[in-house]
């Protein structure tokens, strides 16, 4: 069936010369890449949080954490066009560049988690609040579950390299176990957690490090 | 895969295992770089997102199990403003270089003898045309002023391939959805348009519908393309983009509508003459306007 509407002699919202403001579906990361200035704030609103949470744990010095925290999102900013929606999460995405960021950070303080000395007023490790928007992500729902389903000694040598920030050879030292033994663990952990996360998104277990 | 380069994957997975977990060591870096640039296939981050994953997951994990003290959990707002401030002078200047490709909108046009042209596809825009000058490190309070000013390219989406036939797909739409609503363009008053003729046809069940124009002025795809603009203010007070396209004859012309948003209660179709790929915000003018 045809309605034929009957036309307003005058166009009801919009006149010659009024501005236009497109909306669109686009992802935040992709909104931030296309220069919309208001995706910005919802950026920072949504994971803001999570990459304090992530510096905090690694640079308990507020003052370390602020400066790494702004390299993070400089880098976020600069990097939002690589951000391809159909293969990792805005999570996976922001977090690896905050993982990165952070470990450069590290090295170049030659410091690992474990050893930052703490701020004056905080006298215990810090773990803040994780968002909302993380607990909601699928990616990182599928990698609790792969590590909850990994054998205890391997998922306690993941823990404390890729979490706790111990380095391999200290971690060989506190499980009594040789170096190569604490390598190979978190390399097949990596790689299953990898394996898992492709065999989610696509069905296919085809080695993805392999290209 | 020779067995020289199953040794080479091999030892690549262990040294981006070791840089996933901040192990690499400085002697081991330049012979990282050296098989990544061997191994143009592998993706770097593949194993240091999986490890950025999984420090999300245990930091979560910890949370829920109460074991760490939860405060203080959120950004300092010093920081917040600094970081908005960067941000938004950097999403400024990300429109100077970000390349105009933009999504198409196909056309399936009448010619002489009554019959359907081959659909066609707008034209994507070449990186470079949808340029302008870098806006400098500004703050917010100017990139507020400047969103509303300038006239910026646009992020490409998917193509959506139209259908074979449009004039029968249009016509199909008109008689199946009991929804669809036909709305004539208002006579234009702009110099230039003022014979333009026709009408949109618009399905909200169906999410579907149709311009068709009529002496629409022919565009040169290499400077404008012809942009049109959904108002739906039970969903955003903001117009809809519904995407570029262009015209190449003043025939009869029918375009299918991809609008990348639900729409609902659609109260006016517009079509604005935009740089090539289109922009995010327009100054106009309205060229061709169909109000419900």
């Amino acid at each position: 069936m045809m309605t034929v509407v009957a036309l307003r002699p005058v166009f009801p919202r919009l006149s010659q010369g009024d501005p236009i403001r497109l909306t669109t579906s686009q992802s935040i990361l992709e909104r931030v890449a296309a220069g919309d200035t208001s995706a910005v704030g919802e950026c920072l609103d949504r994971y803001g949080d999570l990459v304090w949470s992530l510096a905090r744990r690694y640079l308990r010095n507020a003052a370390d954490a602020e400066d790494a925290v702004q390299d993070i999102f400089i880098d976020i900013w600069g990097s939002s066009a690589r951000y391809d929606r159909n293969i990792a999460s805005e999570v996976a995405f922001i977090s690896t560049i905050a993982r990165r960021r952070l470990i450069d950070k590290i090295r170049q303080t030659e410091r690992r988690p474990g050893m930052d000395s703490l701020d004056d007023d905080e006298g215990a490790p810090i773990d803040p609040g994780i968002p909302a928007t993380v607990e909601e992500d699928t990616e990182v729902t599928i990698v609790e579950r792969v590590l909850a389903e990994m054998d205890p000694e391997h998922q306690k040598v993941l823990a404390m390299s890729l979490y706790e920030g111990y380095s391999h050879s200290e971690i060989a030292e506190r499980l009594s176990l040789p170096l190569g033994t604490v390598k190979t663990r978190v390399r097949r952990g990596l790689i299953h957690i990898r394996e898992q996360l492709r065999i989610s998104a696509t069905g296919d277990p085809a080695e993805e490090l392999l290209g | 895969m020779n067995a020289p380069n199953m040794r080479d994957t091999e030892r690549l997975g262990e040294l981006l295992a070791d840089e996933a977990s901040a192990a690499l060591d400085a002697v081991d870096a330049p012979e990282l770089k050296g098989l990544l640039d061997g191994n143009p296939g592998v993706r770097r981050d593949a194993l240091m997102e999986a490890a950025a994953l999984a420090q999300v997951a245990f930091l979560r994990r910890a949370q829920r199990a109460g074991m760490r003290p939860a405060s203080p959990g959120r950004m300092p707002q010093g920081l917040r403003e600094r970081l908005a401030s960067h941000g938004e002078a950097a999403a400024i200047r990300q429109r100077a270089v970000t390349s105009a490709k933009r999504p198409s909108l196909a056309s399936s046009r009448r010619n002489s003898r009554g019959t359907d042209e081959t659909p066609g596809r707008a034209t994507h825009t070449p990186a470079a045309a949808g340029r302008r000058p870098a806006g400098g490190f500004l703050g917010w309070a100017l990139a507020a002023v400047l969103a509303v000013a300038l006239v910026v390219p646009r992020t490409e989406d998917p193509v959506v391939a139209p259908p074979a036939d449009i004039p029968s797909a249009r016509a199909g739409l008109l008689g199946d959805a009991p929804d669809a609503i036909t709305v004539p363009w208002a006579p234009p008053t702009v110099a230039g348009y003022e014979g333009v003729t026709g009408d949109v046809v618009w399905s909200e069940s169906r999410q579907q519908g149709y311009l068709r124009l009529a002496n629409m002025p022919v565009n040169d795809p290499s400077r404008t393309q012809y942009q049109l603009w959904i108002v739906a203010p039970e969903r955003d007070k903001h117009p809809v983009d519904g995407g570029v396209f262009d015209i190449s004859s003043t025939g009869e012309v029918i375009i299918p509508i991809q609008a990348k948003l639900p729409v609902r209660s659609p109260s006016a179709f517009a079509i604005t003459a935009e740089q090539p790929g289109g922009v995010v915000v327009s100054a106009g003018p309205l060229l061709v306007v169909a109000a419900t």
